[in-house]
């Protein structure tokens, strides 16, 4: 991941962008301004700019923290990455069959395990904790819509 | 000062100790629920109204008026401490008031939110009792037209929080307005940048992709890189908790400046608190003595926004008491709730229903009170927060931004723009491109567009009306102006000089 | 810690499906049709939480809690025209412990301008019955000059298509209620969208905008204060908070009804038995005081009659507003 694939990223981006602009269907009403005019001026825009910072990427010439000096990132760096959206995923997937203890708790290990902890029990212990807490306060006192805490009740 | 006397009469009910009480319940439970990311205050507000209900009739003002003024007050505290702002008016105060966490200076950037809160509630009641009428009358005059002018005079005040490289800033800008147009067009009702998927229809909701940007994509950010489990903690807290002189002197001028952008702002429909913040951090940025702190801590920029946020929730009021229109999500809840307690809004209000007025006149504004009195304490046990290690306090963050985007919308679908969020600004934060920008355009882009269209139909398709009318023409002129003036500036001192 | 029991033993019944086997619970639950209702029933509310629906299902939920004994749990699902709600509600066994709140916009415009869904509202939902009826009023700014429908319906034709006229969205009751007014009259106005009442009010109030179509609790104040005229209202009888303001019905249009209506609605399939007695509690409900009052204070117009009426309404009402959305080309909004 440099900043020329980011650029590159961005440039797709806006290709995709201005393909859904021509895709927007034609309005029947008369209007000065219709649906796609700010639309297509922001994607040309955005395009413009994606194209400089290409070209400045290109020549070297763009930020990339993970070469500043003592900002490199430690070994194992995307599996980290990886452990947090794995939290992530699990709750999406997990939260509706399960209710939200056990994906909370999940999700909580994942990034847990990003900063170093271990998939131990005591990390799940912490981060089931945590999960109920959150359910127990906002969903039970305060009344916002966390859904079941448990698919079962004991 | 017949005004003066009823508010003295509304005082007078609303302060006995039952009352206080239930004002600092209501205060405390609106923070508890406000420091959930991706709950802002009209849902907090929504969800804890069915409490008041319950609570005698003379407590029931005092403890909204807490749990209002808490939940805005909940949203800055994890902007502050977590990065993690709580609703999209506490973005900007993440900015400058997380970076002030991370030098050891929470307690500091904590008292000068609360006490702005404080000044600018004040300053909010007094304008709510003796001027409203006019603002009302001013804020009518806010067509499309001028809302589109404001609209652009707040893209050149991004330029503000472009960062280092405008480039990576305008791209950032870019993105954000690129994302504001995703949903269903409101003139048309074309469905643009939507793929198919009904949950996009109405856009993508500005607090998920704060929170995502903000807090998924630093922990993301933090973990890539691996040394936040060395250090042991988050955070050093160095120094005392409270506010130095210095800092007093620095601070209360942004208290007032801020104020007066919240307080019109926040009376205008669809003004909002977002752009009052904006605002407010881009002036203080331009008046500031030391402007080569912000982006690094500087204290102007949590002190000045914050009580512009706070005198827009404030100047909701007005045409909200005044006329009973509702100009915010927030301002909208409100008004149910205040026919629930009976109260009729609209230009008959003051005269026939004048002491239940007054009642949560001053209710208001002891809430603002009751606010400053639970909270300042509490500003070092809140800080003691950061001493958690690191892996179960992004554990935390994670889960609780979490809970609160799935609890705002019960929707699964957020939670994943979360972390497509969160991605985004772990990749946003290694490229060194600021995320300020985005959310901006996030915000403007919708309500831009909209003006924009709208102002031309009134006006059967004639552009010039933006400069035309005159107030619309005179934000065209201090856009341009705060555009091009610093550059003619320079140009002129170097020929005056040479 | 009753009520925490109650709404937990619901919550494991929604996944009853995944198999959470071998616990006695859902012995209970496989008795629960026999002895309706006998733990809390879910009240779908395709709204975000706080506006006048919310407040309606919210008022109702609290009298039949009270009179059933069991709670009403309000579950708002804004967003989307409604859609997500209806399909949300798709997934939910027909075993009436689900209610969907039904309104004009998911019932008589969604199927035309969100033909894939994936429901169909008349064929997977049946009626239970309707709740209340709101009138909609056709105001003008006070510096219209224009004091009745036929001086009105004069000056827009003496200048077509140079009026304007706000709604709270497009395919807002508003914006119907103005569209078919236009249609039974002939009127060219322009239609001006905005996002929510408030901000179209404003603009209303300050002139920019001179026509407009609301419910009576936003726009009362100001018809009495002077700054708006109303013109005519759009239900059948004159309503009493305005006496003098004429009906469109007598003005000459005939059969002309806008009202902005708000319903039960159960996924079919749910046993006749349960349907009859929610309506019938519904009916009660809505003898009590706190509702009267509430409704009095919306001008609202209570419905709970039996849901053979309410179907018989919702199908009238598809086709009236049928023609509307058809000619006006009403998008989703």
């Amino acid at each position: 991941m440099t900043p020329f694939r980011v650029a590159l990223l961005l440039v797709a981006l806006c290709g995709v962008a201005a393909w859904q602009v021509t895709v927007i269907p034609e309005s029947l009403m008369q209007m000065t301004v219709g649906p796609v005019l700010a639309p297509g001026v922001i994607v040309g825009a955005l395009s413009v700019f994606a194209v400089l910072y290409g070209v400045s990427a290109w020549r070297g010439r763009q930020a990339d923290e993970s070469q500043a000096p003592d900002q490199s990132p430690l070994p194992g760096a995307n599996a980290r990455v990886l452990s947090l959206l794995g939290g992530g995923v699990a709750f999406i997937a997990l939260v509706i069959p399960l209710g939200f203890v056990i994906p909370g708790t999940l999700c909580g290990m994942g990034v847990a395990h990003a900063f170093d902890a271990p998939l131990n029990l005591k990390s799940a212990g912490i981060c089931a904790a945590i999960a109920s807490t959150f359910w127990f306060v906002f969903a039970q006192l305060l009344g916002v819509g966390l859904g079941p805490a448990l698919p079962w009740v004991i | 000062m017949e005004a003066f006397d009823a508010l003295m009469g509304g005082f007078a009910i609303a302060l006995q100790p039952t009352t206080l009480m239930w004002g600092f319940v209501g205060c405390f439970v609106g923070t508890l629920v406000g420091v959930l990311p991706g709950i802002g205050p009209a849902l907090t507000i929504a969800l804890l109204l069915p409490l008041t209900y319950h609570v005698p009739a003379t407590s029931m003002f005092v403890m909204f008026a807490g749990i209002y003024y808490g939940a805005a007050y909940g949203g800055s505290t994890t902007s502050i401490l977590l990065n993690t702002p709580g609703e999209s008016a506490a973005v900007v105060t993440a900015l400058e008031g997380n970076k002030m966490a991370r030098r050891g200076r929470a307690g500091q950037a904590l008292a000068t939110a609360a006490i702005g809160s404080f000044v600018a509630g004040t300053i909010g009641t007094l304008a709510l009792t003796f001027v409203a009428p006019w603002v009302v009358e001013a804020a009518l005059a806010f067509g499309p037209a001028e809302y589109f002018s404001l609209m652009v005079l707040s893209v050149v005040a991004v330029s503000a929080v472009l960062g280092n490289s405008m480039l990576r800033g305008l791209v950032a800008l870019g993105l954000g307005l690129l994302l504001g147009m995703i949903g269903v067009d409101l003139q048309t009702g074309q469905p643009r940048f939507t793929f198919g998927r009904p949950e996009l229809l109405d856009g993508i909701e500005v607090t998920v992709a704060a929170v995502g940007l903000f807090a998924v994509g630093e922990a993301l950010y933090l973990a890539w890189q691996g040394r936040e489990s060395k250090t042991g903690e988050v955070m050093k807290l160095s120094g005392s908790l409270w506010m130095s002189k210095s800092d007093w002197a620095r601070s209360w001028k942004p208290w007032f400046r801020g104020a007066l952008f919240g307080f019109p702002i926040g009376a205008m429909p669809a003004g909002g608190a977002e752009l009052p913040t904006l605002l407010s951090y881009y002036t203080e940025k331009k008046l500031s003595k030391h402007p080569e702190e912000f982006g690094h801590g500087a204290i102007e920029g949590v002190a000045g926004p914050e009580a512009a946020n706070n005198a827009a929730a404030a100047g909701v009021l007005m045409p909200l008491l005044t006329l009973g229109i509702p100009t915010s999500a927030t301002a909208a809840i409100m008004l149910s709730a205040f026919e629930g307690y009976g109260i009729q809004t609209g230009p008959q209000l003051f005269s026939q229903q004048g002491s239940l007025v007054w009642t949560l006149i001053a209710s208001l504004y002891i809430g603002n009170v009751i606010l400053l009195v639970l909270n300042l304490p509490l500003v070092s046990l809140w800080v003691k927060l950061l001493k958690i290690p690191p892996p179960w306090l992004y554990a935390g963050i994670i889960v609780i931004s979490t809970a609160g985007v799935y609890g705002a919308g019960n929707s699964v679908f957020n939670v994943g723009l979360l972390f497509v969020f969160g991605l985004l600004g772990y990749i946003m934060r290694r490229f060194d491109f600021p995320a300020a920008p985005l959310i901006v355009g996030l915000i403007l882009a919708p309500l831009g567009e909209q003006s924009m269209r709208q102002a031309l139909t009134i006006s059967q398709g004639e552009w010039s009306t933006f400069f035309t009318r005159p107030l619309s023409g005179s934000l065209m002129a201090i856009a341009a102006l705060l555009l091009i003036g610093p550059a003619l500036w320079r140009q002129l001192r170097a020929k005056t000089s040479s | 810690m009753n009520e925490q029991n109650s709404s937990l033993i619901q919550r494991r019944d929604y996944l009853k499906w995944m198999g959470a086997a071998g616990l006695a619970a859902t012995g209970v639950s496989g008795h629960a049709q026999s002895a309706w209702p006998n733990k809390p029933i879910r009240w779908i509310v395709p709204f975000a939480p706080g506006g006048t629906s919310s407040i309606v299902a919210r008022t109702i939920a609290a009298e039949l809690t009270k009179q059933m004994g069991v709670a009403f749990v309000i579950d708002n699902k804004g967003g989307g025209g409604g859609v997500p709600a209806m399909q949300e509600a798709m997934r939910l066994p027909a075993d009436g412990y689900t209610i969907v709140m039904s309104h004009i916009g998911l019932m008589a415009v969604n199927p035309l301008i969100y033909p894939d869904s994936g429901y169909d509202v008349n064929k997977d939902f049946v009626p239970v019955t309707l709740l209340s009826r709101v009138p909609s009023l056709f105001v003008v700014h006070k510096d219209v000059p224009a004091t009745d429908m036929k001086s009105l319906v004069a000056y827009v034709k003496s200048r077509p298509g140079q009026l304007n006229y706000a709604s709270a969205g497009n395919a807002s009751a508003g914006h119907l209620a103005m569209e078919a007014l236009k249609l039974a009259t002939g009127m060219f106005i322009t239609h001006i969208p905005y996002r929510g009442t408030g901000p179209a009010l404003n603009d209303v109030l300050a002139g920019r905008i001179q026509l407009f179509s609301a419910g009576t609790p936003a726009l009362l104040p100001h018809i009495k204060s002077g700054a708006l005229r109303c013109i005519a209202v759009g239900t059948r009888e004159r309503i009493s908070v305005l006496p003098d303001v004429p009906t469109v019905a007598e003005l000459g249009y005939k059969d002309f009804e806008t009202v902005q209506w708000y319903g039960i609605t159960a996924r079919a399939g749910t046993p006749p038995e349960i349907l009859l007695k929610l309506q019938q509690e519904c009916a009660k409900a809505m003898k009590s005081p706190e509702v009267i009052a509430k409704y009095a204070a919306e001008s609202a117009i209570a419905g709970g009659g039996p849901s053979s009426e309410y179907g018989a309404f919702i199908a009238s009402e598809q086709s009236r507003w049928k023609e509307v959305v058809l000619k006006a080309e009403i998008k989703p909004g």
